[in-house]
């Protein structure tokens, strides 16, 4: 049991914070953004997910969505039970190689040798708590929730064959969402996607020196790498689109609304152009009694 | 009458709002900013749009669209989450007041929680411990 939590990481939920923890367990070639919204237009851009990561401020008694594995699948999945109060963290001494942290979504910090991160040192005071991670991923064909205060893996059932895990995930992740925000429970959704610009960015590093390297023809790693150089472009604006979405989203935009309506009753309008919209509702409302 | 109290600001808006989401979309058009409200108006809620690192203007613009239209921007659109919020008295200080003391009462409940698993967890650990401890011994 440990005791002292400067042996502790503490993270912040975060993308980037993740994505630079995974870097630094020496996983490659995967990053973690954030979601809002369950639509399949938004996981298109972002297939394949090899993971989601929910996480939400504080967590509600609840049933369990599904049975706690107990059996010799646990060979397989690597879990991390949390074993501090205060920090929402988990406990681990295992190597962690790439299986193993897909399955490690709900870690909120990993016990380390070395601190990897040393974020927000202060305890969590009664209204600034910590962030609970629970994980979803798909491993041989079945669903499972990884959760740090429950007891092992739960299995949420198969997918079936031919079927995007995704669509799996998407009910009970919904579910929930709908459950929090009823609670207004603070909560985000962060997927775990392949990280497509460093893997590119390596090729074009590798021919490159290919080229430099040889003393015949390049022309047809010339013609890669210009071709991966276009691939590269295509990936960097897609990541400018995403930080700029990331702004939109992060927004509130309750006082452009209320600020509005107040406008419009100060100047008398507001009550105006709702007789009107009601009465456009009353006759949209007749008409197709008609 | 739904009381809005918010920043500062105090409203009353017609419950109908809640029985009809169209009426709330025609409050908070295109038509209306364009029709109902004057240059500075439009500049002042400007303000209160999202700042972008490059083409602000631009990009303001496109959030404004996006929000009139109904795009969704996060698990929901701004508008509907307004209206969800509006009609379950989020905006209402009496509500309100209410769901603070709700709310802090389920977070104690949650504590308590933590607790019972944390002290259960800790038994196991010591259980599990004393048993490697009487194997390395013998």
């Amino acid at each position: 049991v440990v005791s002292d939590a400067g042996n502790w990481c503490l993270i912040e939920s975060d993308p980037g914070v993740f994505t630079d923890l995974i870097h630094k367990f020496g996983v490659k070639g995967v990053q973690v953004e954030e979601i809002w919204s369950l639509d399949d237009d938004s996981f298109i851009n972002l297939k394949p997910v090899h993971g989601l990561i929910f996480l939400f401020k504080w967590q509600q008694e609840e049933q369990p969505s599904g049975t706690v594995v107990q059996d010799n699948r646990l060979d397989k999945i690597f879990f991390a039970k949390q074993v501090d109060d205060k920090q929402c963290l988990c406990h681990t001494s295992n190597p962690i190689n790439i299986a193993q942290l897909k399955a490690c979504g709900p870690t909120a910090g990993i016990y380390t040798q070395q601190t990897l991160f040393e974020f927000d040192k202060q305890q969590p005071s009664e209204d600034d708590d910590v962030f609970h991670f629970v994980g979803y991923i798909p491993i041989e064909g079945r669903l499972y929730e990884l959760d740090g205060l429950k007891d092992g893996p739960i299995d949420l059932g198969p997918i079936p064959p031919g079927t995007d895990w995704l669509t799996v995930v998407q009910p009970v992740i919904q579910r929930r969402i709908q459950k929090y925000s009823e609670g207004e429970i603070h909560f985000n959704l962060m997927a775990i996607v392949s990280d497509r610009k460093m893997v590119i960015e390596r090729s074009i590093t590798q021919l490159q020196r290919e080229i430099e390297e040889s003393e015949g023809d390049t022309s047809s790693q010339e013609e890669e790498l210009a071709r991966l150089r276009v691939t590269l472009e295509t990936e960097e604006t897609k990541r400018t689109r995403w930080q700029i979405e990331n702004i939109r989203r992060k927004h509130n935009y309750l006082p452009l609304i209320v600020n509005m309506m107040k406008i419009l009753a100060e100047e008398g309008k507001l009550l105006p152009i709702y007789h009107n919209a009601r009465e456009k509702a009353r006759a949209r409302h007749e008409k197709s009694k008609e | 009458m739904e009381t809005i109290v918010y920043s500062g600001v105090t409203l009353e808006i017609p419950s109908e709002i809640c029985q009809d989401i169209s009426l709330l979309f025609e409050i908070i058009s295109p038509d209306t900013w364009n029709n109902h409200l004057t240059d500075e108006h439009r500049e002042m809620l400007m303000g209160f749009l999202p700042e972008f690192p490059h083409n602000d203007l631009e990009e303001k613009t496109r959030t404004l669209e996006m929000f009139f239209m109904d795009e969704n921007f996060r698990y929901g659109t701004p508008l509907r989450i307004f209206h969800e919020q509006l009609c379950k008295g989020f905006f209402n200080p009496e509500i309100s007041k209410m769901r603070a003391i709700h709310k802090k009462i389920m977070y104690r409940e949650y504590r308590y929680r933590q607790k019972q698993y944390f002290h259960h967890t800790l038994e196991e650990v010591l259980v599990r411990r004393k048993r490697v401890l009487d194997i390395v011994s013998n």
